[in-house]
């Protein structure tokens, strides 16, 4: 075989594999987002990414600042702590604990260290039947992949959740969508999370997290009531 | 994860065999190593586990129904025969309470974990979860969830937890879950049996037939059994296609716990 050949062979080859690479993400469904990932800073209360104040309706700032205000006097709590509640969706993504991605044909599964949560999303599914909507913690979800980025559509909450450690409220109106993908090569993960919530918010708004991958962390058990290990503070930043 | 070959094969026909051949292992490249591949995914039997499964309840089968109609438990009965004295003794102040319609509070009904192996008989959904280097179990009960490390070994010094350090390997098409370090908080079944932290699991999935998966599960715990205990459990695959919520705090406000 010429160099010429060799070269021209193995440019082949090369192409090929790289097609096949191509059609076994598009089989696969998307790229692969699996690891153990923690949050990067801590996120204190949400903030909208365009940097803007965050668009309330009057009814939203009112339900808001009355929380504030009773937490102060003492006249309230954080129930879902108090209780060992989920989170809900964007709060439970704010945990200073790893979470593992896993995704497997048909599903990508998010298993959360903190209060041991876990997401069981189908990719590409049917859409949620209306029978099986159940008013949920942490809603109902759908996920789907475009191009490289995994979309998880949630609806049908409860009202018992918080947006996030501030106390942050929604209505019964609340839709959440995140777009997840990857930064810098794959050691970043990225994720927007738009919320929808015509009672509350004039506007749908987005908010952002970063998350680095942990491959030195494994998921531990996580019981409510008992000593956990805390990451407060320990970020890759 | 399968890989599509479908747009490769249009280009090996355009090509040389060698060349196709070069371009399938290139192809193969991003899948998980061959060795795993072989051990986990790639038996096909081993997707007849994917789906979401069932333990109907804790009825006993009636001699001669069929197990597909009924999801029976066998065995956790015989007390007499397995458990030691103290256990026995457990078991019978339990009885006693139940009688007067005061039972003594489980792990279960208290929304504490219910770990390994109770959770294993907990009457609702749960989904396998295959990768080549683990098998989770997701279980709707409260969000519960096992991870099972596939091909590995017990650490040297185990956990003494809730759900304990699981490990797991295929024995052609069963499914061999192998688990230790369990803390004596935990308990055998709903009943609270007791057990201790030497507590050693060992559960086999098998496929039965389409649908129905069977469990033969052995406990082996010198501190409360005289011997190893068998019990045998049935599951039936659902036609959902995802687990609901299930959260036992959300009925149990009175079950507060200490700010993180």
């Amino acid at each position: 075989m010429t160099m010429l050949r060799t070269f021209t062979f193995l440019a082949v080859v090369l192409a090929g594999a790289q097609t096949c690479v191509i059609a076994a993400d598009q089989a696969s469904a998307g790229p692969d987002l699996s690891g153990v990932w923690l949050l990067d800073r801590t996120v204190p209360a949400l903030r909208s990414v365009d940097g803007a104040a965050l668009p309330f309706t009057a009814e939203g700032r009112a339900a808001y600042q009355a929380v504030v205000a009773d937490r102060k006097a003492g006249k309230t709590q954080d129930l879902t702590r108090k209780y060992c509640l989920p989170d809900g969706v964007p709060r439970l993504l704010t945990a200073r604990a790893p979470f593992e991605i896993v995704q497997t044909p048909g599903q990508v599964t998010f298993l959360h260290e903190a209060r041991h949560i876990y997401r069981a999303l189908p990719v590409d599914g049917p859409p949620i039947d209306p029978n099986l909507l159940i008013e949920s913690y942490m809603g109902n979800a759908n996920a789907r992949w475009d191009g490289a980025v995994l979309v998880i559509d949630s609806v049908g909450f409860n009202t018992e959740t918080w947006l996030d450690d501030s106390g942050l409220q929604h209505s019964e109106e609340l839709q959440t969508t995140e777009r997840w993908q990857k930064l810098a090569g794959g050691r970043q993960l990225q994720v927007d999370v738009s919320i929808t919530d015509p009672r509350y918010f004039m506007k749908p708004w987005t908010t952002r997290f970063t998350f680095s991958k942990r491959s030195d962390l494994g998921i531990v058990e996580y019981v409510c009531g008992e000593p956990h290990r805390s990451f407060a503070g320990k970020g890759a930043k | 994860m399968k890989l599509n070959l479908e747009g490769c094969n249009m280009k090996i026909a355009a090509t040389t065999v060698l060349l196709a051949v070069s371009l399938v292992l290139s192809c193969s490249l991003p899948a998980a190593t061959p060795a795993a591949v072989q051990q986990g995914l790639a038996a096909e039997g081993h997707s007849a586990f994917d789906g979401i499964w069932r333990n109907a309840g804790r009825g006993r089968r009636p001699p001669g129904a069929p197990l597909e109609n009924c999801c029976s438990e066998e065995g956790w009965n015989d007390y007499a025969k397995y458990l030691q004295p103290w256990a026995m003794e457990v078991m019978e102040k339990r009885g006693a309470a139940l009688k007067v319609g005061k039972p003594l509070a489980t792990n279960t009904a208290q929304c504490r974990p219910d770990g390994t192996p109770t959770v294993i008989e907990i009457p609702y959904p749960f989904q396998f979860l295959r990768t080549p280097t683990y098998t989770y179990i997701l279980y709707e009960a409260d969000y519960q969830s096992r991870r099972i490390r596939m091909n590995s070994v017990h650490p040297a010094k185990a956990p003494a937890n809730w759900y304990g350090d699981s490990i797991g390997h295929w024995e052609g098409e069963v499914l061999v879950v192998d688990t230790v370090g369990l803390s004596a908080r935990g308990q055998l079944n709903w009943d609270g049996i007791p057990h201790t932290d030497a507590l050693h699991v060992v559960e086999r999935y098998t496929i039965t037939q389409p649908g129905a998966m069977e469990l033969q599960m052995t406990v082996t715990d010198p501190g409360t059994l005289v011997a190893p205990w068998t019990v045998t459990k049935h599951f039936r695959k659902l036609t959902e296609s995802r687990l609901l919520e299930y959260v036992c705090a959300q009925n149990n406000r009175d079950m507060e716990v200490p700010t993180e």
